[in-house]
């Protein structure tokens, strides 16, 4: 015996070394910073908000996706799909695909998925049951289903590429309680969820199984580090391989430092400031409006507060949908004094402007001094605590000039011009216009391509002749990235790593 | 609760969701029922132990106050210890040496230690030692490492206080009668100082120590923020700001219960120090 232990031990020595490199390569995480932890991860119920999303992006998979860069839709737990009427949809699902826990996705599943959340009964703050007004799921056979809504939604695809449209293992969130579910989310996706420390990390892990492939990389882990300097410094460091919510700031400090690289993307969010026209008579006339467009050095602004890493915006619509002849308005301050006297108002008038966080106060503050020169003098900025100001977005009394930031994922032109319909919350300005919500209802049910076209670009000119908003840019987003890893993030703030990878590997 | 600012279903549905959505989720949550109602079932619950879901998230919040508390009471008392062990014996040497370096050291610490910013010494503690020395972590919840920086940075200013007043707590105990008695009667001045000064100087140190406890273990938001630490106080801040009402309510309750437990405990101490003291 003790010979056998003496004529083994090399052996012995060289497994464990081995053994001990494995556990090195196993420990391979790709940790991403961010600034706030999730709060829910059971993708129909979370409220909408993308701190859900983004780790859930990971996890889950809807039936059809869009191009990271081309913003094309594709398949992903569907093959392919039709329109069959106005009100049908048939999906041709993937076959072979399972759910992390051994579960099979068939079109027994995407039935519980979608009666799941459109349930009257399932508390959800998902926009989804709103989006997609389901009448019924048909199966055709185990691998087709049809999607039966009540009204034409020709928009439905992509307001199924996000959390509402995510797939969950039915026989699980059947039979599991919802307090449970929230912290242990089960889809098909590239990664499957192994723990959560909360307001520290989650951590996920390669799903071998995985349809397209095993992910590259074996652990991923996203971390909430609330403060800004200590992202980058970890970023310096190396304690995390990539990190979003990166302020213009910062850029300079990331730059200088060796092995980390600023990647900035021009997102799909947009800011713009609404204009409130209860809070003046001015506001409410048109002529106003344009001269205020006029008197704000928006590409400055870009340059001063951005970093001059993005691009402004003529309207509310983001590209492709955007129409190619608005041009957004030029600076020209003595173009707005002329305006304004032309208005009736060749003194000016007093308005007060609105922010609800401390970067849009900035935002605000330059804005106000942009008004100042052309005669319409700023009392106050009003910096409110941000539910409060949410609160009175709610009853449109919000300042003359409010800032406010729109999403922007689904990347439609219904979904890009939502804030300004009168039942959202967000159309805190007052303005009405008969023409305008005509045309929007009809595009919102409108399946021929070119009409959708030609409706989208009149609702986009209309708001550039009425302008009820001060059109700023697409919000850029600012990541660090380490040299070590290959990653590229996605516009529509996806943080999505099944192809990230680690350099050296 | 209910009427400081802000509407939680407006800030759940997101700013552009519908009117009609907003109502859905006033309902879901019972907000649309009369306050009085709201307030008397809270009440019914919290008795039974039940302080209700967090609307965020989803969970019990009881549940979600108590997982945050490990990770509080390792940085406040590890904080709180390292301000002791360092404020005590240099204030008794400050004020049995007066005027000497210590004391001199001890008077500008006081001063200094108080006057710096927590978030600045933070800042500045990684900078030197994270990211330039590279000997501990920038920031995060694992092993002890990790605890260095954050504790060290919380514990300036309960050190700083407690030194200044152990240091005159001292200065006043050695002129009393007792320890020229026991000096005189030829005790050596190491047992003097410790046995008869320090005992009798250290109950309103234990005061004072007991409340610093209970502030830290309340949450320490700003080293918590820089530390990225799953504390006490960053549910609690996250809270405020989502108006995450059932948290911020268990939240404020559990705290008062904390600040409740340590008083008693320092009362206890009291009789330790002191055994005159009787209750």
């Amino acid at each position: 015996m003790h010979r056998i232990l003496k004529r083994g031990a090399p052996f012995a020595v060289a497994a464990l070394f081995a053994l001990a490199g494995l556990a090195i390569a196993q420990d391979r995480e790709f940790v991403f910073a961010r600034m706030s932890d999730s709060d829910n991860l059971d993708p129909h119920a979370g409220a909408g908000g993308m701190i859900n999303h983004r780790v859930n992006v990971n996890i889950f998979e809807p039936l059809v996706w869009k191009d990271g860069e081309t913003g094309e839709l594709i398949g992903v737990l569907a093959e392919s799909w039709e329109a069959i009427d106005e009100l049908t949809w048939e999906f041709r699902l993937r076959e072979g695909v399972t759910f992390h826990n051994g579960e099979r996705f068939d079109a027994q599943a995407v039935k519980y998925n979608l009666e799941r959340i459109t349930d009257p009964d399932f508390e959800t703050v998902d926009k989804f049951p709103e989006q997609v007004p389901l009448d019924r799921v048909e199966i055709v056979d185990d691998y087709t289903v049809r999607v039966i809504t009540t009204e034409p939604v020709p928009v439905l695809l992509s307001h199924m590429t996000r959390n509402g449209g995510y797939m969950v293992a039915p026989e699980h969130y059947a039979n599991t309680p919802m307090d449970e579910l929230a912290l242990h989310p089960i889809g098909t996706g590239p990664f499957r969820f192994v723990s959560w420390v909360r307001d520290d990390r989650i951590t996920l892990e390669a799903n071998d199984d995985y349809w397209r492939g095993r992910p590259e990389i074996d652990r991923l882990v996203f971390r909430a580090i609330p403060e800004a300097a200590t992202r980058v410094a970890e970023l310096r460091t190396g304690g995390v391989h990539a990190s979003m919510d990166i302020p213009a700031d910062f850029i300079p400090d990331i730059d200088a430092a060796d092995g980390v690289n600023v990647v900035a993307v021009e997102g799909f969010g947009r800011k713009h400031m609404g204009i409130n026209q209860n809070r003046h008579e001015a506001l409410a006339d048109p002529l106003v409006r344009r001269a205020i467009q006029h008197a704000v050095d928006v590409d400055t602004l870009i340059v001063a507060l951005r970093d001059g890493l993005t691009s402004r915006m003529a309207t509310m619509v983001n590209p492709p949908n955007h129409h190619p002849d608005l041009e957004p308005f030029a600076y020209d301050p003595e173009l707005a004094r002329e305006l304004l006297a032309e208005a009736g108002w060749p003194d000016g008038f007093s308005i007060t402007l609105g922010a609800g966080t401390e970067p849009d106060t900035q935002l605000a503050l330059a804005v106000g001094s942009y008004l100042d020169e052309v005669g319409i003098e700023v009392e106050d900025v009003e910096v409110w605590e941000w539910g409060q100001y949410i609160q009175v977005l709610g009853e449109r009394d919000l300042p003359g000039l409010y800032v406010l930031a729109f999403g922007g994922a689904e990347n439609t032109p219904e979904t890009d011009m939502w804030a300004i319909h009168p039942d959202r919350q967000t159309n805190s300005t007052n303005w009405h216009d008969d023409e305008w919500y005509a045309l929007e209802s009809e595009l919102g049910s409108t399946f021929d391509p070119d009409r959708r076209q030609e409706l989208n670009y009149r609702l986009q000119e209309i708001m550039h002749e009425q302008n009820p908003w001060l059109w700023l840019w697409r919000e850029p987003l600012i990541f660090g990235v380490s040299d070590a890893v290959e990653w590229t993030p996605r516009a529509d703030d996806h943080p999505y790593f099944y192809e990230a990878r680690f350099l050296d590997d | 609760m209910l009427f400081i600012t802000g509407d939680p279903a407006a800030l759940l549905a997101g700013e552009d969701a519908s009117r009609a959505q907003v109502e859905r989720i006033r309902a879901e949550m019972g907000f649309d029922r009369p306050w009085p109602v709201q307030y008397v079932d809270y009440l019914g619950r919290a008795v039974q132990g039940d302080f209700g879901m967090s609307y965020r998230q989803r969970q019990p919040v009881f549940g979600l106050i108590v997982e945050r508390l490990p990770a509080t009471a390792q940085l406040a008392l590890s904080a709180l210890l390292l301000a002791s062990l360092v404020a005590i014996p240099t204030g008794v040497i400050a004020a049995t040496r007066r005027g000497g370096a210590v004391d001199h050291f001890a008077q500008l610490f006081a001063m200094t230690g108080q006057a710096i910013p927590p978030f600045w010494l933070a800042l500045m503690l990684m900078l030197v030692f994270s990211v330039n020395l590279r000997w501990f972590p920038v920031s995060g919840y694992q092993d002890w490492t990790y605890l260095i920086l954050p504790a060290v940075s919380l514990s300036f200013a309960p050190m700083a206080l407690q030194m200044r007043l152990v240091r005159s707590s001292v200065l006043e105990v050695l002129r009393r009668d007792y320890v020229r008695t026991a000096s005189a009667k030829g005790l050596r001045s190491q047992t003097v100082v410790v046995k008869h000064a320090l005992r009798n100087a250290l109950i309103p140190v234990v005061t004072v120590v007991g409340l610093q406890l209970g502030s830290l273990m309340a949450g320490t938001v700003v080293i918590e923020s820089i530390f990225a630490w799953p504390g006490l106080g960053r549910l609690m801040l996250n809270a405020i700001y989502a108006k995450d009402i059932p948290i911020v309510m268990a939240g404020l309750i559990v705290i008062a219960a904390i600040y409740v437990c340590i008083n008693f405990f320092v009362d206890l101490l009291y009789m330790v120090l002191d055994p005159r003291i009787r209750y």
